[in-house]
Formats: C-alpha cells, sequence, structure tokens
C-alpha cells in the first residue's frame, strides 16, 4: 500500500514538473508556433504540436527562431542545416519569402546571414538569416510565413558549358548561354521546348546550377511582442 | 642506405599528399590583396572564388535582386544585381559611395560592380527602362551593411 501510494506520489510530481517545464518553455519563446506542410508528403514533420517549429526536407532541416519588429520592418529569423559547406540562400526572388498577416500577404524586401554554426570539423553546419518585410505586424496578429526553397548562391560567372552538359543528360531541350563582356554574368535561355514558357525554363535551369531543393516550408504562429 | 631512400620516398609522398589536399580556394588564385584589390573586377583578381551573398535587397520596382557579395580570401565586397523581370532592363549595380556598373541586360543576366577592400559597405542597385549612369545611395535600394 505504501509502494503504490510513493510511486503514484513519484508519477503526480513528475507529471507536474514536466508540466512546469513545458509552460515555462511556451512562455520562454515569445510566439507560439505551429508548422505544417501543405504539399509534399515527403516532407518530415517534428514537433507539430510544440512550440518549437521545425520541419525537415531532403537533408535540410529549417526552424523559426525568433520574430521582433525593427523600424518599419517586419523580422524573422530563420535557421537551416546545410546540405553541405556551400553557400545557402532563402530566396532569389521576392514571392520566395511570403508572409501573411491577418489574411494579407507581403513579399520579402531583404535577406541577410546572421549566424553561421560550424561543425567540430570547423564545417559550416548551419546557418541563421534575416528576413525582413516592409509592414508593422500588431500584437498578437496570426502569422504564415511562406518559404519555398533554399539554394546555393549563383557564381558570378557561370560555367554555360557545364551548366549545358547538365541540361542535356536531363533531355531538357533548353540551351543556355551566357555574357562574355567585362562585370557581367548570369545567364539566358536561348531555346526551349514549346510547350515551355521562358520564365519556366530559365527557373528549371537556375535550380540545376544553384542546386535548388523546393518544398514548401509553412510556419503559422502568433506574434507575441516581448 | 636503401632503407634511407625509401623513407625519403615516403615521406616526400606524405608531404606531397598533405599539401595537395589544403583546400586552395579565393586567396591561393586571387591576384590581389588588402587595399590592392580596390576598383578591380573581383571575378578576373579571382576574389569572386569564395564569394557569398551576405546580403540581399529587394527594390520596390520588383525588376531587380541587389546583393552584396563577400570574397572571405581577399575580404572584399561588391554589389550584383539581377534583372529578375520578364523583359531586357538595364541594370544598376553600386557599391555605395563608392564603384558602379550599369549593363542593359536579358532575364537572368547580372552586372556587377568593382569591389573594394574592408568592411562596413551596403550594395544598392535596381532595374528600370531607363539607365541609370551613376551612383545608387538611396537606403530604400540598397542592402543592410556589411
Amino acid at each position: 500500500m505504501l509502494k503504490t501510494n510513493t510511486s503514484r506520489l513519484f508519477g503526480w510530481t513528475f507529471f507536474f514538473l514536466a508540466l512546469v517545464a513545458l509552460f515555462i518553455f511556451v512562455i520562454g519563446n515569445k510566439f507560439s508556433a505551429t508548422a505544417s506542410n501543405e504539399e509534399d508528403g515527403g516532407q518530415e514533420q517534428t514537433n507539430l504540436d510544440s512550440t518549437v517549429t521545425k520541419l525537415a526536407f531532403d537533408g535540410v532541416t529549417m526552424s523559426v527562431a525568433g520574430a521582433h519588429q525593427t523600424g518599419e520592418y517586419f523580422q524573422i529569423d530563420v535557421c537551416f542545416s546545410l546540405p553541405d559547406d556551400r553557400d545557402w540562400l532563402l530566396t532569389s526572388r521576392p514571392d520566395d519569402a511570403v508572409l501573411n498577416v491577418n489574411g494579407q500577404t507581403y513579399t520579402i524586401t531583404e535577406e541577410g546571414v546572421l549566424d553561421l554554426k560550424f561543425g567540430s570539423n570547423g564545417v559550416v553546419t548551419e546557418k541563421c538569416q534575416y528576413l525582413l518585410f516592409p509592414l508593422e505586424v500588431e500584437n498578437g496578429s496570426n502569422l504564415v510565413l511562406f518559404l519555398k526553397k533554399v539554394y546555393v548562391s549563383e557564381p558570378d560567372k557561370v560555367d554555360c558549358p557545364a551548366l549545358q552538359k547538365q541540361l542535356d543528360e536531363r533531355k531538357s531541350e533548353i540551351k543556355v548561354s551566357c555574357p562574355t563582356e567585362s562585370n557581367v554574368g548570369g545567364f539566358g535561355v536561348i531555346q526551349k521546348p514549346s510547350l515551355l514558357d521562358t520564365e519556366t525554363a530559365r527557373e528549371f535551369a537556375l535550380d540545376i546550377l544553384t542546386a535548388a531543393r523546393r518544398a514548401p516550408w509553412v510556419f503559422h504562429f502568433k506574434f507575441t511582442q516581448p | 642506405m636503401q632503407k634511407f631512400k625509401i623513407v625519403l620516398m615516403v615521406s616526400i609522398a606524405i608531404v606531397i599528399a598533405s599539401v595537395s589536399s589544403f583546400p586552395l580556394s579565393g586567396i591561393a588564385y586571387a591576384l590581389c590583396s588588402g587595399s590592392g584589390c580596390n576598383n578591380t573586377n573581383p571575378q578576373t583578381t579571382g576574389c569572386s572564388a569564395d564569394a557569398a551573398t551576405v546580403k540581399t535587397k529587394y527594390p520596390a520596382s520588383g525588376l531587380a535582386r541587389v546583393e552584396l557579395r563577400f570574397s572571405d580570401a581577399c575580404q572584399t565586397r561588391w554589389a550584383r544585381t539581377v534583372n529578375i523581370g520578364s523583359l531586357n532592363y538595364w541594370v544598376n549595380a553600386t557599391l555605395r559611395y563608392w564603384y558602379y556598373g550599369v549593363q542593359y541586360v536579358a532575364p537572368g543576366y547580372t552586372a556587377y560592380s568593382n569591389q573594394r577592400y574592408g568592411p562596413g559597405y551596403r550594395a544598392c542597385g535596381d532595374a528600370g527602362i531607363s539607365p541609370v549612369y551613376g551612383l545608387i545611395n538611396d537606403l530604400a535600394r540598397c542592402t543592410g551593411s556589411y
């Protein structure tokens, strides 16, 4: 009888401590968040029901690390694991990062490096980027952040033959050309299948060039000012 | 003597293998260093070999992606502007207060400025139907400082 009571007491104490820890964790974070992925069935979700938003796909784990108002911009900090030590980024167009606030959408105005984390071998393993959106967010607003992809920054001079080879290997029927002038870079699409529009063909080639990994990471959270 | 030769050859092989496995990026091929890189082309000097985009700005025109590029090996920065529109446009890439490049480019093409040694620079720029022959310095079209 005494043993049963002791076990119960221990159990309730543990439950109470766990509850307190969870409460502190929730309060400690300035915003509450849940994560969801709307399209890709291959994406792994972790901590779906907790306040930590973390999504993993194709070897990249991404999380929202914080959010706050900075002057006329609303800043969201996003951290993600790196597939390798190249220069991985989150946006190449404004609509690659979209913030929905109470039903209204805003595209990104600026992205930048916040922090790099290194492994024991000295190689960068995680990167944190800040994302700025041109709006003032009111306390208690419901936010949804859409991130389309991660990719490696384009080189200043594209290796056109190498890119063309990769396009040919995929039987894309896309032909690209690169500028030769000084202080000019990038590439253009000079030939494509008739069924593809130029924009899609360029995006296809760019994804190959930049090793893009596409998966809509969608984060839902409520903004609570400190 | 024969033993000495073997030891010597193995030692040389180890040294060659060790040296050849060093990451020879950026600085190993850079043709400039320090302020000697100022107002030079980051691509032809080799500084762009290890370049990273540290800041990106999207001006209100919606036609350009403005990037602040950074070479860790050369410790230089430069501006790069990408035409993200669907037509040909004039693009301006300005390293704020210092250098600019202007080009008429097709969609997906980029223009970049010359580079400058040291910290605390912003990249500015835009794309449009008219060329801007000069520095773009207004913050609405500039990245943060790095």
